[in-house]
């Protein structure tokens, strides 16, 4: 709620801003139609020469894990913007097909995969961080996440780095 | 006048005068024509009687029907039966040939019906009917128990039998497409909406590939000597009106002093982009077409690759979110 009345100098039209830009992703879902959302997000704020941390936690985890990086599945039960009764969504691979669906629209429009989006990030000089608590409860190791993870942290760890920041929770 | 010849015994002088005869044969001949002529003014003079005899029965009756269209006139029912007739000649001339046809061979089932209409039976019922609806009116609607008490009746279970008959018939007529059913003659077809049409007609052109931003909050500058327009997010307002040296000038104010090949490369292809897409390339265009790796953009373009590009090419602002 904070975030909203914070004030942040207005970008000067010419030079540089005097004061970096910052903003904080929580990525809390691990689901394909959950994960596009903060890394587009984060990728755009570096486009524009903001700052981006993005704090990975609980299902969020999936998005950064080596095993399920590549084959993040849409949300289709309860999805209401799936257009699909629960009955057949439940029914099973709907989830894979919704998935593979996506896929090849993402890929017609020139947006990146999740891997490619993270390397980009990294490269972009966005911070990926692991949630410590939530690596501990799921028995997750450092070696499954993907390389551009730059450390597992605690969430008083993600206050400090998120400092001045503009925090989005997905 | 002793006799009075029928016709058939009238003789046609044709018959009765030839060239070749003798005086007793045409004495003979004479007689009946005299006799003929006999009969025949007897038969006028009949005739005259009669029509003496009948004038004033004939004019009494044509008084009587004069003063009974006059009552009738009086009284609108030849208005009636003239607008009547007007009613009907509208309907014949406005009405296709096909339905007037098909009113007529339904006529014949009409006329069953106004019959059975008219039967005893059928007016008592209507009575009784009406009487009994006047009755339900009076006191308040029965309680659902008495209504169900009411079914032991053996009057009210034939009711409620000869109800369900007249559902049953409704239902079958409207099962069976021919005959039985009325069959209404196809609607014609409503008049295509015109609202998509106005919808179309009224959203907005699509968008010029590369549309001046807006102007609102922009400014302009002196830059490699000449006032340069910028809009309000700092990317140049008209394209044409870029230089070399502009771009070199622009690139100086985020902080790069010499512009080098690589960093040439990259606007120039921007600028090639923007011209043969129509729109300025966003980071991942620019990364993938030129293969060069993200990472190498943000050297080359620290602070914000992604807008950076575009604002030396002097473009507008990339659409693109990747």
């Amino acid at each position: 709620m904070t975030t909203a009345t914070m004030s942040y100098p207005a970008v000067p039209e010419t030079a540089l801003p005097a004061t970096q830009r910052k903003v904080a992703i929580i990525c809390s879902k691990g689901s394909l139609d959950m994960a596009y959302p903060g890394l587009i997000l984060a990728n755009a704020a570096r486009m524009m020469g903001i700052d981006a941390v993005i704090f990975f936690t609980f299902w969020g985890l999936d998005i950064v894990r080596e095993k399920t990086v590549d084959n993040l599945q849409p949300g289709v039960v309860g999805n209401p913007a799936m257009h699909m009764p629960t009955m057949v969504a439940g029914l099973p691979g709907m989830s894979a097909m919704a998935a593979k669906m996506m896929r090849k629209k993402i890929a017609g429009i020139d947006v990146p995969t999740i891997r490619e989006l993270l390397e980009t990030l990294d490269e972009a000089g966005a911070e990926l961080y692991a949630c410590q608590m939530a690596m501990e409860m799921m028995d997750f190791t450092r070696d499954e996440l993907v390389p551009q993870v730059r450390d597992v942290i605690t969430a008083m760890d993600f206050f400090t780095k998120s400092e001045g920041a503009q925090i989005i929770f997905i | 006048m002793s006799t009075v010849l029928r016709n058939d015994e009238i003789p046609a002088p044709w018959t009765v005068l030839r060239g070749d005869e003798d005086a007793p044969s045409l004495h003979e001949k004479l007689d009946r024509i005299a006799a003929a002529v006999e009969a025949l003014d007897a038969r006028r003079q009949q005739l005259e009687e009669l029509i003496t005899d009948l004038m004033p029965a004939v004019n009494g009756a044509v008084t009587i029907a004069i003063r009974r269209l006059d009552e009738l006139e009086k009284d609108g029912s030849l208005a009636f039966a003239r607008s009547a007739a007007a009613a009907f000649g509208r309907i014949a001339r406005t009405a296709e040939p096909e339905r007037l046809l098909r009113l007529a061979e339904g006529a014949d089932a009409l006329m069953r019906l106004v019959e059975l209409a008219s039967a005893p039976e059928l007016g008592a019922l209507l009575e009784r009917t009406v009487a009994a609806v006047r009755e339900a009116d009076k006191g308040p609607p029965p309680k659902l128990r008495h209504l169900v008490r009411a079914t032991r009746e053996p009057r009210v279970r034939r009711g409620l039998s000869a109800t369900l008959g007249i559902l049953r018939a409704i239902g079958s007529g409207t099962r069976s497409p021919a005959g039985t059913a009325l069959v209404l003659p196809a609607r014609p077809p409503a008049p295509a909406r015109p609202a998509r049409a106005v919808r179309a007609a009224t959203k907005p052109p699509a968008a010029s590939h590369c549309p001046p931003p807006a102007a609102r909050g922009g400014s302009s500058r002196m830059l490699a000597g000449v006032p340069v327009a910028f809009d309000a997010e700092g990317f140049m307002l008209d394209s044409g009106a870029w230089t070399r040296e502009i771009a070199q000038a622009i690139a100086a104010e985020y902080g790069i002093a010499q512009l080098t090949r690589s960093q040439w490369d990259v606007i120039e292809f921007c600028q090639e982009d923007a011209r043969t897409t129509g729109v300025s390339p966003g980071l991942r265009r620019i990364t993938t077409s030129l293969g060069i790796a993200p990472r190498e953009m943000y050297g080359l373009f620290p602070k914000g690759p992604g807008m950076l590009a575009a604002r030396i090419a002097g473009l507008p602002k990339p659409k693109s979110c990747v």
